[in-house]
Formats: structure tokens, C-alpha cells, sequence
């Protein structure tokens, strides 16, 4: 176990190191990419421009400036360029919407996903069965935005049901941030929901088909017994590895369609409105964060894969 | 599977070997009181090319205690008939008729209820491979206990474990106390199919449907559960159905037989008078397959074509010093011979034919062929040399391109050879043609063949390339004992024809010896024996090879003084009185069992 996780956080320094390199080479291959032009104003002089470039050190050779960008981000003290506000402090504060906003959503997309996964795969065939397949096919192919905005519009604004967006703190109001949150919660599970019970159904069917549900049935057993203890504790391993990978997209900033539509201050909107301004240190830094969220949810899912089926063992 | 045979009569008396009158189960005796009563069973499915009838109108009964054997090759319909009277064909859309009354109740009519009750605690199945019919996820001492918990709500926990231990101990599990705390992939084959036994046991049931138990096992794990299904008998009173293709297993184990073949039971009786007076002729091309040819005298051998000298193989594994899968083997293969390289999983057989393939780096040693080393020749200089030496594997449905017709599966070898345009399709018809395949046959998907079709279309892929050796890695343990029979005497034929040399690899005595030329017996990565197959049948010198000729249902007889002293019980009369085995030599059985 050790050995294995002291693998997986060199591979993770790895990983950590080829991406914030490429998103800073990126940033200096865009047109217009040149902060120094944008920060030193509309109509500055070539002599302010190239004091800011002095300033900022955007002089330097490519790998020094990308050294004590670096070198800034990890002690905390790194500003954007075009508001020069300390960046880790603004994403420790769009942080609590976004993890709401994944954690929420990510139970009710895992609840109702394996729900309808099995209630399809029971019936399969059945007109509930294909009920539910058109359903999923819906939920699947409406756009996040079309479907965000269908909500606020008729639950929030016509009926009056729920807040038309924004973020409350839980530990200010319980309430409040649940009324908040739920709209996007459920604009943002829909599309999985309709993914994994499509998943899972097909896992269970496969399942179905194994000699060891013969031996359950055999055995005497309940139907009931044999779908939960045979059947769905070994179709749900593949759905684990599914929802970790897809949770941490969501954490590092993933959900940016619905930040923005719900207008919840999130990691991903404040990522979205820094790429639009071409400000470097805020995306560099949101984008580690992603990828730390991937590598550390990874880790977590090829753990709960050991746990869930013994013939794995923690080595790769 | 071709449309069997449709029943014209609802009993059996169609088939040769029926009694008059309807509806009476052969063997039934007019005193006894049958366990099971199966009356004119006929199952049936719709399939995309319409109705299918598996079952064609069968009659059985067990009586208490009783081992009935249900021998037939794949397709017969036995294994529909066994799942069927446990009610497990019926969520595949089975339509079933005609009647099973089981200690006085019909099985046919019960509702799912009703037979949950009594499966797993009257009714108990073993099915064939232990390893796919176990849960992989759950420890093997929760699956016993689920089962006991299932069919005796007033057990704890605790208690349904500690009958889970008994139970193992029981079925002869060393240590059962640490076993039961296994996962099924952590136990040995053998192991494994014990714990299905042992589950199937737990609940005293009456009556323990065994669907081919021991057929994905190695002979010396096969001869162990035999032994445990014999040991059985005296220890319990349930009675036992076993289904199987082999009637080289069930020869001194069940009271009676019951041949099964298109749907329909052909033929049946004690088990002594199918054994050496079988009357029907499929019953007798049953047992021919299973009468081993005489060994062959070793020919001269020719130049040698394909040599290993001192392999080694180790494996590197955590924590340990590392696994030695092949220690010093050196072996040859000469020109137009067949040596057959023997022995259980885990004997190094695989690890050794993927270092002569160079398809994998030995630690140290030396493979050569035609004299020149290639344990280095860098994939370039292996192409001339691969095409000398094909393969042939054991799962032919695996190891086809299920995408792919067996006409363009066929071409690739043929083009290498520079066949081109308009020659290739005759050229391809003429390489089915040699295996015994029809034209019809090129257009064909591998998966419209059957086992013995596709094995037949390996082979010939593997002459498309016209080689000088064919590597035969378990080439007909897939297939069934009257297939295996036809396949290695199609192997026979094309060494004939073209001096081909072949290196078989096998786990069962029985396969090679109509075949090899020369023996080489495989034990935890080393040679113990090598010798011409005459030779080594006649006088094996090494304790393991008398152990697995011994451990060779049909040679079992044969043997009998030997394997007397051999490490697990194995009655050498079998469990019955004097008179009941099959042990005074008789006609139908040919060589093995006249030697006797």
C-alpha cells in the first residue's frame, strides 16, 4: 500500500509538471497573448509597455518567467495579471460553490443513475425498460444551458418555485443554500443520470448472463438476494471508477456551463472569465487544480476497486 | 445446432433402447420408489431461426442414493434437461412440457417459490467450471453460508459459518478454517470445484445434479473429484445425476447410464452392460473414442527441426525470490515426428512452447531451429522461421477473428506464400478440403461453425502458411470425446500426407497416445520423463507419469496395480461389489480394457 502510493504521487509530480507546462506554453502561442500590451492600457506608449514588461518580467527567458510563476503559485502569492488580486485567495472563495455544486449533483447523478440502471435492467424489454431508455436518451442529449435556462424560467421565474441563481453558504443558511442548490444540481446530473443508468444496465444484463447468478439461483436463493448481493455488487465496480473521474472534472472546474447559467461563483466561471481575458497565472492554477483533483480521485478509485474486487491488487 | 429430431410418439419408443409402454423410465423397478420421475420431458426454444427443441421427449428416474450417469456429447440436450428440472431454463423463454415429480412433487408446474425452496437444500447443482460459477467477489465461506442461511432462516451468522468450515473440512480442504476466508481465484482448481461441492451439500440435499463437474479440470484434479463424489456415496444418502460427455468418467462411478444424443435418451442400462454390450451404435462411437489406440512405436526420427536446450524461466514475484517456470528443459523436436509434451497447469507446458515460439525471452538456454540459434533472432529474421512453425490453440473460437470469414481468414497465409487474385479462393478451398471442410464453408463467420469446425479451420489456417512444425497447444481439450477422436485423426492423416511435425501439448495421457511418437512428461517446470510413447505406457519409470496415467479415466483399469499405491484413495475396484465395475476386459472397449 505504501509502495503503491508513493508511486502514484510520483506519477501525480508528473503529471502535475507536463500540464502546467503545456498551459503556460499555450498561453504564449495564442495571438494577442502578450499581457504587457493589455496591462499597460489602451493607449500606453511603447515606453509604459515596456516598463510593465520590465515589471513583470515578462523579458525574461521562457522558463524563467515560467519558474517563478511557479514558484509564486506554490507559495500562495501568485496575482492575476489583470486584476492583480491573489488567485488562490479568489478560487478559495468560488471553491465552496463549486464542491456543493460536484458533491450535490455527483449523489443524485449516482443515485437515480444506478436506480434507472436497474429498474431498466429488470425490465428489460419490458415498456418501462424502454421508457426509461428514452428518457435517458433525452436527458443525455438536451444541452446544459437549454435545460438551465427551461428551469429558471419556469421553476424559478414563472412559478416561482425556487431562487433564480446565486450561492448562499450552507453554514449561513442551510436552507437557503439547498433551494440554491438544487436547480443546478439537477441541470447538471441529468445528462449523467441518463449515462450511467445506461451503463449500468448493460452491466447488469452482461451479469445476468454469468455462471455464478446460476449458482445463486441455484442455490435457492431470493431474486432479490441474487440482484444484490451477485448481480449489482459486481456490475457497480466499472460505475465506481466512472463516477470518480467524472466528480473530479466537475471539482476542478468542470461545471462551468452551469456556474454560469445558475450564477453560482464558481471555480469553473471564474476559469472561463480568466481565459477570456488571456490571464495566464488564474488558469494555470485552476488547471493544476484539476488535475490534482483527477490524480487524488484516481488514487481513491483504484483503492475502492482493491476494496470492491479482491482478484485487484494495488501494484500498477 | 441442426433442427434434432422430432419425437413421433410422446414416449420414448421411438429411440432403441426404450421400454414398451408409455411413459415408463428406463431402470425404474417396480418395487422401488423413485427420488426423481422424469416422464416424456421435452424442452424447447424460440430462437431468430425459429423453434429449436432441445429436449426431445426424455424419461428418467433416480432412485435414493443411486448415481445416474447422462451421457451425451454437447448439443445432446443433457444439460437443458438437468437445468430444466431446477426450473433454471425457464427465464431463458424455455418451453417446457411433460412432467418431473420430485420425492412425490411436480417440478414442472411449481411456481418460482416453490422450486426456490427446493433448490439448494433438496435439488443441489455442481456445475462445470468452479471458477466462473463462483462469485469472484465474495469470500467462498459467505457463498456456503448465504446458501445455508437461505434455506434455514433460524441459523446465525456465526453458526452458518461454522458449518461452512465443517462443510469444507468435509469435502477434503486442508486447513478449512483459513480456506473459507478465500476468494475463489486464491484456490486451486480443484479447491474450487470442492467448495462447489461442499456448498452443494450443505443443506443435505437428496439429490446433487453434477453438470460436467469435472470437465475444465486436469486429470490428476479430475481423479480427486471423482474420488470425492465416490466417497459420497458412503458418507450421505443423496443421490447423484451426473451429467457429462465423457463416459470414460462416469465408468466406475455411476449404477447406471442413460446415452443421450439429439434430444432423446438412446440408449441406457447398468452401467457393466452399456460398458461392454452397448447396442446402439452411437453409444458405441461414444466408447471407441474413448478406447485409446495403441501407443505408437517411436519412428526414426528425422533431422532435428526444432530444438530448447537448458531453458530457464524465472518470473520475477513480489516478495519472493522469484518463480522458476521452466527449470533446465531441453527437448527435440525432430523432422516428421510428434512429441507431446504432457502435464497439469502450472507444469510450465505454456511458458515453454512461448520460448520455443520466441514469443517470450527465456532467462538462459538456447532454442534453435534447423541447428541455427534464434533465442536472439531479432523479429526480422523470425519471419522465415514463423512461417515454418505455426500454431494451432486450444480455444479455436478465441483465437479466430470473430469479423472475418474463414475465406479471408484463410487468404492471409495464402498471400504471404505470394498466392494472389484469382488463385486464392481455389487455393483456400483446397486447404478446408484437406481438413475435411466442404466449399460452403469459406463464407461462413466462425462463430456459424461448431467446435469441431472451427478447431478443423485452425488448423487449416495454420497449414495456409504450408509449415514444416505445427505447435498443437491443447488442440482438442475444448472438443468432445467423439470430435477429439476425429480431430487428432485428422492430425494423423496430414502428417501422412505431408511429414509434418507436430508438437502436442496436452494435459491428458489419453489424447496423445494415438498420436506421439515421443512423450515428454512436464511437472513444475522440469522433464521428468521422456520416452517413446510405447514405452512409456508400457513402463513408466518416473512416479508422477504412474501417477497420471493412472489418474486417465480410461486407463485407470489398466493401471489398477499401480496406482494402488498412489497418494489419493482410488478404490481399484471401484465402489460397487465384485461384478459391478467394468473391471473383466470386454470387446467394446478395445485394447485399454481387454489388457485389464
Amino acid at each position: 500500500m505504501a509502495r503503491f502510493l508513493a508511486r502514484r504521487l510520483l506519477g501525480a509530480a508528473a503529471v502535475l509538471f507536463a500540464v502546467s507546462v503545456l498551459t503556460f506554453l499555450i498561453f504564449q502561442v495564442i495571438p494577442g497573448g502578450d499581457p504587457a500590451l493589455r496591462m499597460a492600457g489602451r493607449e500606453a506608449t511603447p515606453q509604459t509597455v515596456h516598463d510593465v514588461r520590465r515589471a513583470w518580467g515578462f523579458d525574461r527567458p521562457l522558463y524563467e518567467q515560467y519558474a517563478t510563476t511557479m514558484e509564486k503559485i506554490l507559495d500562495g502569492s501568485v496575482v492575476s495579471y489583470s486584476q492583480q488580486i491573489n488567485v488562490e485567495q479568489e478560487i478559495a472563495r468560488d471553491l465552496p460553490p463549486t464542491l456543493s455544486l460536484a458533491l450535490g449533483a455527483g449523489l443524485i447523478w449516482l443515485l437515480f443513475g444506478v436506480l434507472f440502471g436497474v429498474l431498466g435492467a429488470v425490465r428489460a424489454g419490458r415498456a418501462s425498460d424502454r421508457a426509461l431508455t428514452v428518457l435517458a436518451l433525452l436527458g443525455v442529449s438536451t444541452p446544459i444551458f437549454f435545460l438551465g435556462a427551461l428551469m429558471l424560467y419556469y421553476l424559478g421565474y414563472r412559478w416561482g418555485l425556487l431562487p433564480l441563481g446565486g450561492y448562499v453558504p450552507l453554514t449561513r443558511d442551510p436552507w437557503g443554500w439547498f433551494t440554491h442548490m438544487l436547480m443546478p444540481w439537477l441541470a447538471l446530473s441529468i445528462a449523467s443520470i441518463g449515462i450511467y443508468s445506461r451503463v449500468l444496465r448493460a452491466g447488469i444484463l452482461d451479469t445476468l448472463g454469468e455462471d455464478y447468478v446460476r449458482t445463486a439461483r441455484a442455490k435457492g436463493l431470493s431474486e432479490r438476494r441474487v440482484l444484490v448481493h451477485h448481480v449489482l455488487r459486481n456490475s457497480l465496480i466499472p460505475i465506481v471508477s466512472l463516477w470518480g473521474l467524472d466528480l473530479a472534472a466537475v471539482i476542478g472546474g468542470g461545471a462551468i456551463v452551469v456556474e454560469s447559467v445558475f450564477d453560482l461563483h464558481g471555480v469553473g466561471q471564474y476559469a472561463a472569465e480568466s481565459i477570456a481575458r488571456l490571464d495566464v497565472p488564474p488558469v494555470l492554477v485552476v488547471t493544476l487544480l484539476v488535475a490534482c483533483a483527477v490524480v487524488v480521485l484516481g488514487v481513491l478509485v483504484d483503492i475502492l476497486y482493491a476494496l470492491l474486487d479482491p482478484r485487484i491488487r494495488l501494484s500498477a | 445446432m441442426s433442427d434434432p429430431p422430432r419425437s413421433e410418439s410422446p414416449d420414448t419408443r421411438g429411440s432403441q433402447q426404450a421400454p414398451p409402454g408409455t411413459g415408463t423410465p428406463p431402470g425404474t423397478g417396480a418395487h422401488d420408489d423413485p427420488l426423481l420421475d422424469v416422464r416424456d420431458l421435452r424442452v424447447s426454444f424460440d430462437t431468430d431461426a425459429g423453434e429449436v427443441r432441445a429436449v426431445a421427449g426424455v424419461s428418467l428416474c433416480v432412485r435414493r442414493g443411486e448415481i445416474v450417469a447422462l451421457v451425451g456429447e454437447s448439443g445432446s440436450g443433457k444439460s437443458v434437461t438437468a437445468l430444466t428440472l431446477t426450473g433454471l431454463t425457464r427465464r431463458l423463454g424455455a418451453r417446457i412440457e411433460g412432467s418431473a415429480t420430485f420425492e412425490g412433487q411436480e417440478l414442472l408446474a411449481a411456481s418460482e417459490a416453490q422450486l426456490r425452496r427446493l433448490r439448494g437444500a433438496r435439488i443441489a447443482m455442481v456445475f462445470q467450471d468452479p471458477l466462473s460459477s463462483l462469485n469472484p467477489v465474495t469470500r467462498v465461506g459467505a457463498q456456503i453460508a448465504e446458501q445455508i442461511r437461505a434455506h434455514e432462516p433460524r441459523v446465525s451468522g456465526a453458526q452458518a459459518a461454522g458449518r461452512a468450515v465443517a462443510l469444507l473440512d468435509r469435502v477434503g480442504i486442508a486447513e478449512a478454517a483459513r480456506r473459507v476466508r478465500s476468494y475463489p481465484h486464491e484456490l486451486s482448481g480443484g479447491m474450487r470445484q470442492r467448495v462447489m461441492i461442499a456448498m452443494a451439500l450443505s443443506c443435505d440435499p437428496s439429490l446433487l445434479i453434477a453438470d460436467e463437474p469435472t470437465t475444465a479440470l486436469d486429470v490428476t484434479t479430475q481423479a480427486q473429484i471423482l474420488a470425492q463424489l465416490r466417497a459420497l456415496r458412503a458418507h450421505s444418502d443423496a443421490a447423484i445425476l451426473l451429467v457429462t460427455h465423457d463416459i470414460g468418467v462416469v465408468a466406475d462411478l455411476a449404477d447406471r447410464i442413460l446415452v443421450m444424443h439429439a434430444g432423446r435418451i438412446v440408449e441406457h442400462g447398468r452401467t457393466r452392460e452399456i460398458l461392454h454390450a452397448a447396442r446402439h451404435p452411437y453409444t458405441q462411437t461414444l466408447l471407441a473414442a474413448h478406447s485409446g489406440a495403441p501407443a505408437r512405436a517411436p519412428r526414426a526420427p528425422g533431422p532435428a527441426l526444432l530444438a530448447a536446450d537448458a531453458l530457464e524461466v524465472r518470473f520475477r514475484a513480489r516478495r519472493r525470490t522469484g518463480v522458476h517456470a521452466l527449470h533446465g528443459v531441453s527437448l527435440t523436436l525432430g523432422e516428421g515426428e510428434t512429441l507431446a509434451v504432457v502435464g497439469e497447469s502450472g507444469a510450465g507446458k505454456t511458458t515453454l512452447i512461448r520460448c520455443l515460439m520466441r514469443l517470450m525471452d527465456p532467462t538462459s538456454g538456447i532454442v534453435s531451429f534447423r541447428g541455427a540459434d534464434i533465442t536472439n533472432a531479432s523479429r526480422r529474421q523470425l519471419l522465415p522461421v514463423r512461417r515454418e512453425l505455426q500454431m494451432v490453440f486450444q480455444d479455436a473460437h478465441a483465437s479466430l477473428n470473430p469479423r472475418r470469414r474463414v475465406q479471408s481468414i484463410l487468404q492471409t497465409g495464402l498471400q504471404l506464400r505470394g498466392v494472389r487474385g484469382a488463385q486464392l479462393r481455389p487455393r483456400a478451398r483446397e486447404l478446408l478440403a484437406r481438413v475435411g471442410l466442404g466449399e460452403e464453408h469459406l463464407e461462413r463467420y466462425p462463430h456459424e461453425l461448431s467446435g469441431g469446425q472451427r478447431q478443423r479451420v485452425g488448423i487449416a489456417r495454420a497449414l495456409s502458411c504450408e509449415p514444416r512444425a505445427i505447435v498443437l497447444d491443447e488442440p482438442v481439450s475444448a472438443l468432445d470425446a467423439p470430435l477429439r477422436a476425429q480431430v487428432l485423426d485428422l492430425l494423423v492423416r496430414l502428417q501422412a500426407q505431408s511429414g509434418l511435425s507436430y508438437l502436442l501439448v496436452a494435459h491428458d495421457l489419453a489424447v496423445v497416445r494415438r498420436v506421439a511418437d515421443r512423450i515428454a512428461v512436464m511437472r513444475a517446470g522440469e522433464v521428468v520423463e521422456l520416452a517413446g510413447a510405447e514405452e512409456l505406457f508400457a513402463a513408466p519409470r518416473h512416479p508422477y507419469t504412474r501417477e497420471l496415467l493412472a489418474a486417465s479415466p480410461d486407463l485407470s483399469r489398466e493401471l489398477a496395480g499401480i496406482g494402488a499405491g498412489l497418494s489419493w484413495e482410488m478404490p481399484a475396484a471401484g465402489p460397487s461389489p465384485a461384478g459391478e465395475g467394468p473391471a473383466t476386459g470386454g470387446a467394446p472397449l478395445g485394447g485399454v480394457r481387454s489388457t485389464g
